[in-house]
């Protein structure tokens, strides 16, 4: 059989659609998992409307917005430095900023107890002078996701970054922009699919964070106790059990999706516009 | 989060049965895995060819995971109840006290700010107990009620300084350790651990809640070594492991779950 021959485009179509189809069954089936544990369990709405899920969700929904704005904030610089900068060993820079990505959300928490902590490093005087710890404090939750969600948001920015033509803001240059006017007229909206895509992924990240959080912040309802939290605690409680931690997922899942399918709306692109 | 651990870990052991080696999967409190690792230890050594993997966590997430199924041969629980909880769903029946603890508080060594049992209600004190249905943190609030019932208002000002709720004893203690926390509550064993870190408070005698550590074989157990593991803590060998670690030896009380109780 040849690779010319239509067969052999037909054989790798049905590869196509049968690893395609194994591919998508295999994230359709632990959603629909919960689905029908939650829907078997039936206090999803008690659940959604009590005063602990609410308490964790804001708690959530919140330190996950300002772990994002900090990621931006200071992600941004670096992630446009990164991408224009030809300084020797960007590489081993652009590897320390992925570092987060593959250390153990735990570890992540521990690195910042060394850092943040009674005894950490820059904890330990903070605390003489100030009086302030970090540990037990919601700021701690949002150091741990920042530390945790922030490298997923400068690793899309300075790879959009890189992506726009540097010739285009030599241009703007000569006609004699400013360097701040080029950045924000012509690298930002060419970088802006990419960024938002960062932004997303840093969002959901830190949403979802537990290990960092549970070793650095503690776990204490309205105070540290974030969504995933609350549902680790309501896996282990005698009361709510694994269904209603399955149930408490859904809610997270739906409010999720809802901020997300919110944010894609409101950051379209215009079709107007074009 | 030891518990979902153990999970994996015990369906991984479900999945690569079919080795020679027999295996026995333990599930134990967090206050027993150094005194369960030894006894794990002799009891393989006793009983040969068979292999035990401990998996240890709040007995509150063990019990959650006997509950939906998982593969456990034996349940060591810091407490009755998380025993009910365990054999509600018929994967056993009796069980049997084995060993018993004594609560302490625990104050990092550096930390001049808990002194005596009374100082958790003093102002600003950060206070690390267990979440409520982990054994060690429900002997915790117990203990604070009786001592509430004496004093009006007592428990009110502790609970107050509770500034984490953790998902077992260990990482009470731990957060303890660091000096992260002011004071938490343990067990007595737990703070043995801990060496010169922490200084160990009393909890007063009239306030001590009794601690009784249960015991079940479950599930079919057609090769008997859930049973005999039993057998073994409860024998002579086994007693003096967990004495060497600071238990109270306790071969006695015989509880049987509610819900075979019915049945018959």
């Amino acid at each position: 059989m040849s690779l010319r021959s239509p067969r052999a485009d037909l054989v790798a179509l049905a590869l196509l659609v049968g690893l395609g189809g194994v591919f998508a069954l295999f994230f359709v089936l632990p959603f629909a998992g919960l689905v029908q544990r939650a829907a078997s369990d039936g206090r999803v709405l008690d659940l959604a409307g009590s005063r602990e899920v609410r308490a964790a969700l804001v708690l959530s929904l919140w330190t996950g917005a300002v772990s994002t704005a900090l990621a931006v904030v200071f992600g941004t610089p670096v992630a446009y430095w990164l991408a224009r900068t030809n300084v020797r060993g960007r590489s081993i820079l652009e590897a320390l900023v992925d570092l987060p990505i593959v250390l153990p959300p735990t570890v992540a928490g521990v690195a910042l107890l060394t850092a943040f902590g009674a005894r950490g490093l820059v904890g330990e005087p903070l605390e003489a002078l100030t009086g302030f710890r970090f540990t037990f404090t919601t700021a701690a939750v949002v150091l741990a996701q920042v530390l945790v969600a922030a490298p997923f948001y400068v690793r899309a920015a300075r790879a959009g970054f890189a992506g726009v033509d540097a010739q285009l803001e030599r241009v703007a240059y000569t006609l004699g922009a400013s360097r701040v006017e080029t950045f924000v007229r012509i690298t930002l909206p060419q970088a802006r699919p990419a960024l938002l895509a960062g932004v997303v992924l840093c969002w959901a990240r830190a949403m979802g964070e537990l290990g960092a959080t549970l070793i650095f912040a503690g776990s204490l309802e309205g105070r540290t106790r974030t969504m995933p939290l609350a549902i680790l605690d309501a896996f282990e409680r005698t009361s709510l059990g694994l269904s209603g931690a399955v149930s408490m997922s859904l809610i997270l899942l739906v409010v999720a999706l809802a901020v997300l399918v919110v944010f894609r709306l409101a950051t379209a692109p215009e079709v107007t516009a074009r | 989060m030891g518990g979902l651990v153990g999970v994996a870990l015990a369906l991984g052991v479900l999945s690569a049965c079919g080795s020679e080696r027999e295996t026995l999967v333990v599930s134990a409190a967090s206050s027993l895995t150094d005194a369960f690792t030894e006894l794990a230890a002799a009891f393989e050594a006793e009983r040969g060819g068979v292999q035990v993997l401990l998996n240890t966590g709040a007995s509150s997430a063990l019990a959650a995971q006997i509950a939906e199924g998982a593969p456990a041969g034996v349940f060591a629980s810091a407490n009755v109840a998380q025993m009910e909880v365990a054999l509600a769903e018929g994967r056993g029946d009796v069980w049997q006290v084995f060993a018993l603890n004594r609560l302490v508080v625990v104050a990092p060594a550096r930390s001049e700010a808990v002194r005596a049992f009374d100082d958790l209600a003093a102002a600003g004190v950060r206070l690390v107990l267990a979440g409520a249905d982990v054994p060690v943190g429900d002997y915790a609030r117990s203990a604070i009620a009786v001592a509430d019932a004496e004093r009006p208002g007592f428990a009110a000002d502790v609970l107050a300084n509770v500034t984490s709720e953790e998902a077992n004893v260990r990482s009470v203690l731990a957060k303890v350790e660091l000096g992260e926390a002011d004071a938490g509550i343990v067990y007595e064993t737990d703070a043995a651990t801990a060496g010169e870190a922490v200084r160990v408070v009393p909890v007063p005698q009239a306030y001590a809640p009794s601690v009784r550590y249960p015991i079940a074989a479950l599930g079919r157990d057609e090769a008997g070594h859930a049973a005999a593991f039993v057998a073994f803590v409860l024998a002579e060998d086994g007693q003096r492991i967990l004495g060497a670690y600071g238990f109270t030896p306790a071969s006695g009380a015989v509880g049987a779950s509610g819900a075979v109780e019915a049945g018959r």
